[in-house]
């Protein structure tokens, strides 16, 4: 008895160091090579977001790799004709947003020093401050940076286009046998909790990936009609702006604002913007956050508020805005592990207690 | 000692084929699975998890949170009971034989019993979390399974009342003797 137990053992043991590596190896491979973690990474978004309607199709009868193709050939044609006849729009939108933005800035820049100079008046002790200038210089440094990594940016965007499309693709037909060769090397003791917890990780993380885009599609949605409905230039920008800064937790809002309020505020051909600007962004925060987010997100990570901005705070400080977008995914994740040892522990036990009264 | 087939070294070289057909063949002498069509059936085998057990190798333990059922592909198992006066044998599975099948309904199943491997035992692991991918996926074929499912939880039922009954009726035939005596 004691001698197959130590077979068992040792085979789990073995086993444990294979999937050890494996993950680490994995991990590694990702951190090291951040041109393949990326495309990687925005791949596992995408699958999670097409997967139901990959099933749906399923559903219907057709092949999952019918179903597939029949979700990418309807994206590539809705892309190709709607770059020629829906954003077509949004395109000249942006380009007069691009051309437009310095006089803006400029005009930002001049107010900003004379209420500058103004408080240096009235206050001397902040003679030796320059905020404007700082500012000015960090734009200066930051559009020197993108113009200088320009070509390499283009490269990285060429190579996501080519890869992600690729890697979603086989994520979504073989994502199954991914996973089930990943649980061959799990022991069998573990084997069961390890295929729980999983189970529930890829849950809980493609149902809050698919609520975010929802919550993010819906802000921009609303934001876009409204811009359009008081006359607003640029409103599709702006929109499509204002829903893809709200997937960041809690500063999104505020970022996606900025440009929006700069136009209403320095735009002379669009006089007297400003309030209703104001008021849409702060409409549709509010929308947001007491019927958007409550509904679609929070029911999903259920984790109190309090916690939900320390995590997202702790995020931001070790790892910027990457932190800040995937704290709360990785804070679920770290609930459905900790709860299924807790429990584990917990259970363990009271049946200790049952057995020996 | 036996080699095992999901040692990881092996797995390079093993006929995936002929594993693949030993396991479709399994699945579709079991009960559950017999009213699937073949396209459905390797549609199966491509979602259980096939594990092997080595002697005296607990499959799960008593109190555990269970999660699915296993199908004995190859060897036996037995099923054991803890309580305070010690482990009840409860009875020995051989193979085509299937237990653990409760939690593929029931949503907080804990598992009434131990189960292990009495020998090198190949099973296949069919588990809740794949239920529900078939239920999602191919509605139809999810329907099959259920419906072969409630008439074995059904049966099952019905054989555990007869036990019932027939120990209630010796229980009271005792009580009646002690009573003349």
């Amino acid at each position: 008895m004691k001698k197959l137990s130590d077979n068992n053992f040792k085979r789990d043991i073995v086993k444990l160091v294979c999937l050890f590596v494996v993950i680490v190896a994995t991990v590694g491979v990702f951190v090291v090579t951040p041109t393949l973690s990326t495309p990687t990474l925005l791949s596992i978004v995408l699958a999670m977001l097409f997967s139901p309607m990959v099933v749906a199709l399923e559903r219907r009868g057709y092949p999952r790799w019918v179903s597939i193709a029949i979700i990418f050939a309807t994206i590539g044609v809705a892309a190709t004709y709607g770059g020629f006849v829906g954003i077509q729009s949004g395109q000249r939108e942006w380009k007069s947003f691009i051309e437009k933005e310095p006089e803006y800035f400029k005009a930002t820049v001049s107010r900003l020093q004379t209420v500058e100079a103004k408080w240096k008046t009235k206050y001397p002790i902040l003679q030796s401050l320059n905020p404007t200038q700082k500012l000015v210089r960090g734009v200066e440094q930051s559009t020197q940076w993108l113009v200088n990594s320009g070509p390499a940016l283009m490269g990285e965007m060429l190579t996501l286009l080519f890869l992600v499309p690729i890697l979603t693709f086989v994520l979504l037909k073989d994502g199954r046998s991914i996973k089930k060769r990943f649980f061959e090397l799990v022991p069998n003791r573990y084997f069961e909790s390890v295929f729980s917890v999983t189970t529930e990780i890829m849950t809980a993380l493609a149902d809050y990936i698919r609520a975010k885009l929802v919550e993010a599609f819906l802000v921009g949605l609303m934001c876009t009609v409204a811009f359009a409905i008081v006359g607003a230039p640029y409103a599709i920008v702006l929109g499509v702006i204002a829903g893809v800064t709200n997937i960041l937790p809690y500063v999104g809002p505020f970022i996606g604002a900025v440009p929006g309020l700069m136009v209403a505020a320095f735009d002379s051909t669009h006089p007297g913007l400003f309030v209703p600007v104001v008021m849409i962004y702060l409409i549709a925060n509010i929308v947001d956050t007491v019927f958007i987010f409550p509904v679609v997100v929070a029911k999903l990570v259920d984790l109190h508020p309090l916690i939900l901005i320390v995590i997202v705070m702790v995020g931001q400080q070790y790892y910027g805005l990457i932190g800040m977008l995937i704290s709360i995914p990785i804070a679920t994740a770290l609930k459905v592990i900790i709860q299924k040892v807790y429990s584990a522990v917990y259970q363990q036990r009271a049946d200790n207690i049952a057995v020996n009264r | 000692m036996p080699s095992h087939p999901h040692f990881l070294w092996s797995d390079i070289f093993k006929n995936r084929e002929a594993k693949s057909a030993t396991l479709v063949d399994a699945l579709r002498e079991n009960v559950l699975f017999q009213t699937l069509t073949p396209r459905e059936v390797r549609y199966l085998s491509r979602l259980v998890y096939e594990r092997v057990y080595l002697p005296d190798e607990p499959i799960f333990h008593q109190n555990d949170r269970g999660l699915g059922m296993y199908v004995i592909g190859k060897g036996r198992v037995a099923i054991k009971t803890l309580q305070p006066e010690g482990e009840f044998h409860v009875t020995t599975l051989s193979e085509k034989s299937f237990f653990g099948e409760l939690a593929l309904v029931d949503g907080n199943n804990i598992r009434t019993a131990t189960a292990v491997a009495l020998e090198r035992s190949v099973l296949i692991g069919f588990f809740k979390p794949d239920l529900t991918e078939i239920l999602e996926r191919k509605p139809a074929m999810g329907v099959k399974i259920l419906y072969q499912l409630a008439t074995v939880l059904g049966e099952r039922l019905l054989e555990t009342t007869d036990r019932i009954t027939l120990l209630s009726r010796a229980r009271q035939e005792l009580h009646f003797n002690e009573e003349v005596i």
